[in-house]
Formats: C-alpha cells, sequence, structure tokens
C-alpha cells in the first residue's frame, strides 16, 4: 500500500489517544486471537453448548494453574470482543480434509394419512454424471445453512459405520439447524415426522479411467423430528436404533 | 493552481499513540482518501448485491419465524459466557427483520453516495452483525469479513473523495491509515492462518483436496467444467494456494512480489466466486483489493495542467 510522507502531528487531546488505542488494539487483535487457537484452555460448560469451537486447541499448555488461567482470561478478552465486534477469527475452509463424495440432505416427511414423501435440496443435481452450473450467489446463504448441517457427516462411509457412534452427539451439538430445516422443509405437508437423511454421491476418484462408473450412491439415517412436540431423535449407526435427544438449554 | 492549494489537506483525527509507538510510521502514516473511498465504494456494492440478490428473493425463508429463522431459532448462540448480540432479539419477529433489512439496504446506498460514512457505516455494521447473530447457519467466513470491512469504512474517513460529503480541494486529500492497516492485518491474519490449517491436512499437502472439493456436485457451481481439467491442475491449485496464503504478508513487503501477490489474490476470489459455492465470502474479499489500486494517480493525472 502507497505511503504517504505527509504524517500530521496528532493533538494532544483525549480523542486522538482514544483513536490511537483503538488502532493499536484493531491492528494486535487479529494477530492474537489466531495465535491463541493454538493455545490449548479447559474446556467450560459455555464452550460445550452447542458445541467446541473445531480451531480452538483444548486441553492445558501449562501446569502452573496461574499462568493456565490467566492465557484462558486473556482468550476470553479476545473472544469477547469477537463475538461484540462480529470480528470472529477462526479461518480453517476446507480443513483438515474434504470427502471424496457429495452429501445432499434429504426431509423425509411422514404425513398423519400415512403417505411419505422425500423433499431434497435445492442443490440435489438431477442428473449427476451431466451436472449443469449454477449462478453465483443466488442461492448461496441456503446454500450454507445446508453445508452446516451436512458438515457433520462429511466423513461417513458404509465401512466407516463402526466408528460413527458419535453421531448423536453431533445431532444434538447442531439440533437448532437439523430442527429450522425439517420444519422449513416439511411446512405445509401435515408431517407428524420428519427425518433428516444424509444422500452420499460418491466423486471419481483421481485415478479412475476416463468414463468409469461412478460408485454406488448410499445414505444415512441422522435425525427425525417431530413436529407435534418437537422432540428430537438421532439415529446411532453403531447401535443401528434412535436415540432421543434430551432438551438443553443454553 | 496555487501553491496554497496543492498543500495536501489531512481529513479525519491522526491517533496518538505513547512513546516510541508515536513513531511507527505504517500504522501512523496517511494515505490517499481515494483509496479509502474506493473502498467505501467496493464494500456498498457488495452490500447492495448481496442483500438484493444474495438475501431478499429468499429474504422470508431465512428469517421468518415459521422457516429458517426467527428471533428465537437459535438461543445457543446467546447463551451465558458469550456476548453476541442481534438488535433482531429486541424487535418484533412480524416486522423487525424486514425493517432492519430496509435500514441496512439505506445505509449501503449511504455509503454507495458517501453520505455520512461514519454513520452509514456504523449502521451497516450493526445491521450486519445482528444478521449474523439471530440465523448463523446462513453464514460462511465472508459475514466476518463484511463486519470487518463496514469497521473499516466507518473509521476510515471513506467519504473525503468521491462522495456528496467530499472536500473540494485541488490537491491531494490524505486521510488516517490506521482503518485500511487495520484491515490488512486481518486479510493477512485470514490468508495465513487458514494456509497453516491447509499446511497440517494430508488432503492440502497431497493437493487431492482441490480436485473433490472442484468435482462436489454442490460446492462446486461448475462441475461439469472442473472434469475437462487434468487432475495435476486440481493438486497444483491446492499449492499455489498454500504458497500465497501463507507468503502474502511477505509477499506484500517486495514491489514485484506484491503486484503478483495482488493479482492473484483478486484472480483467486474472482474465480471462486465463479466456480464454488463461497458467494460472499468472495465478493466481499475483492472488495478489500480496491485499497491497492493507485487512485489518487489518476487524479494527480487528471489536475495537470
Amino acid at each position: 500500500m502507497a505511503q504517504s510522507p505527509h504524517a500530521p502531528r496528532a493533538a494532544a487531546a483525549v480523542l486522538p489517544w482514544l483513536v490511537g488505542a483503538l488502532a493499536l488494539w484493531q491492528v494486535a487483535f487479529p494477530v492474537l486471537a489466531n495465535l491463541f487457537e493454538f493455545v490449548p484452555r479447559r474446556a467450560t460448560p459455555e464452550d460445550h453448548f452447542p458445541e467446541l469451537s473445531p480451531t480452538q486447541r483444548w486441553g492445558r499448555f501449562t501446569r502452573s494453574d496461574a499462568l493456565q488461567s490467566a492465557g484462558e482470561r486473556a482468550g476470553d478478552l479476545l473472544s469477547a470482543w469477537g463475538e461484540l465486534t462480529g470480528l470472529d477469527q477462526g479461518w480453517n475452509m476446507f480443513t483438515p480434509d474434504f470427502p471424496p463424495h457429495t452429501v445432499v440432505p434429504v426431509a423425509e416427511v411422514y404425513c398423519a394419512d400415512g403417505r411419505t414423501a422425500r423433499v431434497w435440496s435445492r442443490f440435489a443435481p438431477r442428473a449427476p454424471d451431466a451436472p449443469g452450473a449454477r449462478w453465483p450467489l443466488v442461492h448461496d446463504r441456503e446454500f450454507n445453512f445446508e453445508a452446516n448441517i451436512t458438515m457433520f457427516g462429511w466423513h461417513y462411509s458404509p465401512e466407516a459405520r463402526r466408528e460413527w457412534g458419535h453421531l448423536p452427539a453431533r445431532v444434538s451439538e447442531n439440533r437448532e439447524l437439523v430442527r429450522a430445516w425439517l420444519n422449513w422443509k416439511s411446512r405445509g405437508t401435515g408431517a407428524r415426522e420428519a427425518r433428516l437423511i444424509f444422500h452420499y454421491i460418491p466423486t471419481r476418484l483421481p485415478n479412475d479411467a476416463p468414463g468409469a462408473p461412478r460408485r454406488p450412491s448410499y445414505e444415512l439415517q441422522v435425525a427425525k423430528w417431530f413436529p407435534a412436540t418437537g422432540a428430537l431423535e438421532a439415529f446411532d449407526p453403531v447401535a443401528a436404533r434412535w436415540v432421543p435427544l434430551k432438551a438443553r438449554s443454553p | 493552481m496555487s501553491a496554497a492549494s496543492a498543500e495536501p489537506l489531512f481529513v479525519g483525527v491522526q491517533p496518538r499513540l505513547p512513546g516510541a509507538l508515536g513513531r511507527w510510521r505504517w500504522l501512523l502514516a496517511p494515505v490517499p482518501a481515494e483509496r479509502v473511498a474506493a473502498l467505501r465504494i467496493a464494500v456498498a456494492v457488495c452490500a447492495l448485491l448481496d442483500l438484493f440478490v444474495g438475501t431478499l428473493p429468499q429474504f422470508h425463508s431465512y428469517y421468518g419465524a415459521d422457516a429458517l429463522g426467527g428471533s428465537g431459532a437459535f438461543e445457543s448462540r446467546f447463551r451465558a459466557g458469550h456476548h453476541y448480540w442481534s438488535l433482531l432479539r429486541t424487535l418484533p419477529d412480524k416486522w423487525g427483520p424486514q425493517a432492519l433489512f430496509a435500514l441496512f439496504a439505506s445505509a449501503a446506498c449511504g455509503l454507495l453516495i458517501g453520505w455520512r460514512p461514519l454513520v452509514c457505516g456504523l449502521v451497516c455494521w450493526a445491521c450486519a452483525v445482528s444478521f449474523w447473530n439471530v440465523n448463523n447457519g446462513l453464514c460462511n467466513g465472508g459475514d466476518q469479513v463484511r463486519n470487518a470491512l463496514f469497521l473499516a469504512v466507518a473509521f476510515g474517513n471513506s467519504g473525503a473523495a468521491w462522495g456528496v460529503n467530499a472536500r473540494c480541494h485541488r490537491g491531494t486529500v490524505l486521510v488516517p491509515g490506521w482503518p485500511v492497516k487495520a484491515l490488512l492485518v486481518q486479510f493477512c491474519c485470514l490468508y495465513v492462518f487458514s494456509g497453516i490449517y491447509k499446511l497440517m491436512s494430508n488432503g492440502w499437502q497431497t493437493g487431492y483436496v482441490m480436485y473433490f472439493v472442484n468435482h462436489d456436485l454442490e460446492w462446486c457451481l461448475t462441475p461439469n467444467l472442473s472434469a475437462l481439467l487434468p487432475v495435476w491442475v486440481h493438486r497444483a491449485s491446492a499449492w499455489v494456494t498454500i504458497v500465497w496464503e501463507i507468503g502474502f504478508p511477505v509477499f506484500l513487503a517486495f514491489r514485484r512480489a506484491r503486484l503478483v501477490a495482488l493479482g492473484l489474490g483478486a484472480f483467486f476470489h474472482a474465480v471462486t466466486f465463479i466456480t464454488l459455492e463461497v458467494g460472499h465470502f468472495a465478493l466481499y474479499s475483492l472488495a478489500f483489493y480496491a485499497v491497492f489500486v493507485p487512485w489518487e494517480r489518476w487524479r494527480n493525472h487528471a489536475a495537470r495542467p
């Protein structure tokens, strides 16, 4: 950025001092806030609901309680500023990895009169082997909402089913998103129950022969929501059963 | 042109710092008003696109209490021990979101024409934070970038040039440099820490992560075109991204490397806007690059007899 040689002298008044303090803080804040994510801190109940930050390191960085607490208080100050000003840090897009499949959320609606219907995401590809292009920005925020749900099932595969006993906990952490999305998708259908299903469409692997058939799609039952009571259940793929989620208050 | 009128005019409050910090030239040196004005206009255009193309057509679905939103839909965001806030929690669901949207759009128009940019910038920031918090599910990192940009144009004396409140002065107009320097540090952190997380990832190390992102049928806006590129291009794009992100602050320190890094950054955000579902993140990030264009040279050139 071009620098001007004309740096005026600051007046000796209160306002320039306040502006100076703000300037220093705004320059230091992003650096410190991002660095502090690498400094392990002990999780509190406030950190646990709805979920632990994926970028913050959890635990201890020292055996000294005083030093550990001082570090955590400094972290609290940085977090508070980020939350108050909307300058939250934590830049980790597409990490630690990206799955080798497309995950499409589907709402399966069970109506009181016995009918069932599937309501697919707007972004579900109609023909996976001949996909079309989409306009940027137009439905980006709706996409974000769905991506924030499907991300917790990104790395599921039928072969890894036995490692997915944590699925109910992930649904519980994201219960507000899941409930809002099922409510929206089942609106006006007279649903007595709505289920969230993740539909996986495998991506062709980089070393697949050109034109090789895509591996078969598969699905994972994730959650069911009962509009009449607001109750939410999550699927445990290891025990192959539904788990009622206890109501939790923030 | 008289000698007096050619003297630079400084607009704004120069910050005062204690001791040796008072000689921190990088932070304290003013910048040409046109740079911050260009940032203001770019941010306003992006905000209006975000509001009228990305939000308004689905507004009720996003913020309606019977759809994805409502002031009480995401109570956990406002739990004890945290400091998130939203004006929408004090307004009724029936008309609050619409009223705040109208205020937001009006303030963005104010920024566009340079009318009271401090007030309009702060109003935009308050509205942006309110919508960001009340339904965070709709957001990505672009919303944090948006919040930072609004604060920079609010505190940057961005109306000193190219606006209805611009100073009439025939010479150079300068404004305090610290708001755009703070924004620069924010973007350096965004890139560097993104790069560090990527560097720790096996998928990014092998480069295959971009192959899978570009072939994802939801995340990619043009998966039909991705298949036309050889695998090594996708992998190379991952490696170039890591080097560019981590090296960004260093590249800025050297003139030629700076031009390449800034050009690559603008290209990266433009391409990801068109090809990936990153939407307003790419849009607002592109707006930031407006401060690096030497707009004042055109003014100086035009002012020559």
